[in-house]
């Protein structure tokens, strides 16, 4: 180990607990979070999506007349499985629950609803990636009026980037160049899957966000300075902060902080998600897995939780998640499920975008207890 | 349909009886003389993951895949030339490589899968047993190299001058995305009565235009809703917009897509392929496979099938693969060159087709299906 690598090694171990992640935003504002039980992606799904909506008080006051993003997970390639099971029984969120919420959103008048997600490490259109993890693009195209999918990994239809800003100035970044589907918009959904993360802790609203990151821009195989034409590799530097963006975006607030992902993709989730607001956030916590993210984590089991959130506050709604999950939100570093990595919901709440704390938090519908499953327990 | 004997180079020591009973019945000398006629020897690479310089990884393709080194495209560029054909797949020296008793069982799986014969190197015949019941499960299954790929894109080409390197890696690569490909020269896309109805999509990547007859049956394809790829319009009907890096033609009901940029890049043009035409249209999907490639054949009545499945990442076990197939299948058989016996494996039906969660297995697989 030469001197280099052992300064930075030693930053990397020794200093990175004692970062000062202040511990609570009494300010930080609050929104109720709808929860059910929900056992299966079949008849109940519909019905049980539809009150809880009504419970937030209705999607007519979001969506009606209004262009709706909504982001999805389809993390991974598609050709990986847990087992011998589709990915959406596992890591993706279950293309019934996007299809139901696309359908009420029609109801209530959304004017357009456009999905995004950027797929790993292809440029090819979301409806191609759909197919080739086994789904039928179809039946989301036809589950409302005006549908369109857009693959946000690359420039995609857009004629350029869209720079998002962090208010405040962001703990990693000051802001982000995003694909253009992310601002043209009038609401922005984020439609994730109730999950473990093996850097980050948990994959809830807020982590699904992650993605909404072009690679051609933040991946490892971005050109130095313009973005990439197609996207290469994944979000490897995101992680590890082994090189910087591509010039044309904006760099690293500090280059001299951690090198370290518990460090690194929280504090980032956490910019994202200040610089592209949530309004609305469902998470599918029906059938899902323990331990990680994905099948290329080791020790990954699959579970089925049997529930669903709903929030219209992505802090609010991860802190309910995160505490179904059989976890303290208020939990901080060295804590499960944040043993070695830094509190996503700390970091956000810190933005002053919403509270994890419970006891400002109203659940509507079906309380915690009744539904808590504790994933490292089961 | 004769038997194709089974080429080996003995090493001077082999006693003669053993010569004389072994499956292997071609002895072949270094200068490969003696060989039959109609076969076509083909010196290929040693299959398997291509290593990388730094020890412990390998090289990735631009699939984000690894890459292997495959020598199925060469043997179905040869078939595509002429269907009888025998091919003989030589891979010479190894340089560097050290080879493993997997090596060798890949080499002979790989051409067997394509129905093609590996002249077993003079160093493999130390394992002589593995590979002599490896031969004989081919010998007894001799039908399946007899059936057509499953396909429903397809390359017209004659590998020659410009386009030679770019038409041979289109077959590498597709196969890398699991895409089967049907393949002609544009003699035999000429002489045959009709082009396979199975294909809904050609890519026409030849170093001459295609004569009047050849252009008359493809003009019939697209006319019946096909989709052609072409570096020209074939004069063909008026063009209309332009969209994905194509100009395109349309023509009764199909259309014919010409490259606003001259074709280069076998990867983009093998994704080109498979994504105009539409993953919908696949006719197999892997799952939690990383360095395999497949042949899905299946009889011409379309009763029988097989899919082949070949590891080429050698000491490692295939875990929780799963096979769909874009079609139902009511029965599936499953043999490794390991085990004695087959298995009989559950089909499920999907939206897709069938689906087949595989058993492990390592270098070898094989799918045998019933309608």
């Amino acid at each position: 180990m030469n001197c280099m690598h052992r300064r930075n090694f030693l930053r990397t171990a020794i200093a990175a607990p004692f970062l000062p992640v202040a511990s609570l935003r009494a300010d930080a504002p609050t929104a109720p979070v709808a929860v059910a039980p929900c056992k299966s992606y079949g008849k109940e799904l519909l019905p049980t999506l539809d009150e809880m909506f009504d419970q937030l008080g209705g999607l007519e006051r979001i969506v009606s007349g209004k262009t709706v993003a909504i982001k999805i997970n389809l993390t991974g390639a598609p050709s990986y499985r847990l087992g011998h099971d589709p990915a959406e029984l596992a890591h993706w969120t279950h293309p019934n629950v996007i299809g139901c919420v696309m359908h009420l959103m029609n109801r209530a008048g959304a004017r357009r609803i456009r999905l995004l997600e950027s797929p790993w490490n292809t440029a090819e259109p979301l409806e191609q990636y759909m197919l080739e993890g086994g789904w039928n693009p179809s039946d989301l195209l036809n589950a409302a009026t005006r549908v369109e999918m857009e693959n946000t990994n690359y420039l995609g239809s857009g004629k350029k980037y869209s720079r998002m800003m962090v208010p405040g100035g962001g703990h990693m970044f000051r802001g982000f160049d995003l694909n253009h589907s992310y601002e043209d918009c009038d609401v922005f959904v984020s439609i994730a899957k109730m999950k473990e993360h093996a850097t980050a802790g948990v994959t809830l609203s807020m982590k699904n966000c992650f993605g909404i990151t072009p690679c051609t821009i933040y991946g490892q195989g971005s050109p130095k300075d313009e973005p990439g034409v197609r996207p290469a590799g994944g979000r490897g530097p995101f992680h590890s902060g082994d090189r910087q963006p591509a010039a044309s975006a904006l760099p690293e607030n500090d280059p001299s902080t951690p090198r370290q992902g518990g460090y690194r993709v929280p504090r980032i989730v956490a910019d994202l998600v200040a610089a592209r607001p949530i309004h609305l956030t469902v998470v599918d916590g029906i059938e899902s897995m323990a331990k990680g993210e994905g099948p290329w984590i080791r020790g990954v089991r699959r579970v089925s939780p049997g529930v669903l959130i709903a929030g219209t506050n992505c802090v609010t709604t991860d802190a309910v998640g995160t505490a179904i999950m059989g976890f303290d939100p208020m939990a901080t570093r060295g804590t499960a499920p944040f043993e070695t990595c830094d509190s996503t919901l700390q970091l956000a709440e810190l933005h002053g975008l919403g509270t994890r704390d419970l006891r400002r938090i109203e659940v509507l519908g079906t309380p915690i207890e009744k539904v808590r499953f504790p994933m490292r327990k089961v | 349909m004769p038997v194709v004997p089974r080429p080996i180079r003995w090493p001077a020591s082999t006693p003669e009886g053993q010569r004389k009973e072994s499956v292997f019945n071609f002895s072949i000398g270094a200068e490969r003389g003696g060989v039959p006629e109609g076969v076509a020897f083909i010196t290929g690479e040693w299959p398997g993951v291509r290593a990388a310089r730094q020890a412990g990884s390998a090289d990735a393709g631009p699939t984000g895949k690894p890459w292997v080194n495959a020598n199925g495209w060469r043997v179905q560029q040869e078939q595509g030339e002429n269907p009888k054909r025998t091919v003989w797949l030589d891979h010479g020296a190894a340089g560097n490589r050290v080879l493993t008793a997997s090596d060798y069982m890949l080499a002979m799986a790989e051409a067997e899968t394509y129905g093609a014969r590996w002249v077993v190197s003079e160093d493999a015949v130390v394992q002589l047993p593995a590979l002599t019941r490896a031969a004989v499960f081919f010998a007894e299954h001799e039908a399946w190299a007899q059936w057509e790929t499953v396909a429903s894109a397809g390359v017209i080409s004659d590998f020659q001058g410009p386009v030679k390197f770019l038409a041979q890696e289109v077959l590498n690569l597709a196969a890398r995305r699991t895409l089967p490909l049907r393949v002609l020269t544009p003699q035999r896309a000429e002489q045959e009565s009709a082009l396979p109805e199975s294909v809904r999509a050609w890519l026409y990547l030849a170093s001459t235009e295609p004569t009047a007859a050849l252009r008359k049956k493809l003009w019939n394809f697209v006319d019946s809703g096909g989709l052609l790829l072409s570096p020209s319009s074939l004069q063909s009907a008026q063009s209309g917009a332009a969209a994905n890096g194509y100009q395109w033609f349309s023509r009764g009901k199909g259309r014919i897509g010409v490259p606003e940029k001259k074709w280069s890049d076998p990867y983009a043009l093998a994704a080109d392929l498979h994504l105009l035409l539409g993953r919908e249209h696949d006719t197999v999907r892997l799952y939690n496979t990383t360095a395999v490639n497949v042949h899905y054949t299946a009889a011409a009545d379309g009763a029988r099938g097989v899919v082949q499945i070949l590891q080429y990442s050698g000491r490692r076990n295939e875990q929780n693969v799963t096979v769909a197939l874009g079609r139902a299948w009511k029965s599936a058989l499953f043999y490794t060159l390991a085990g004695d016996k087959s298995a009989t494996l559950s089909v499920t039906a999907s939206r897709f087709g069938s689906e087949i969660a595989v058993p492990t297995f390592s270098t070898y697989a094989a799918i045998e299906l019933e309608a």
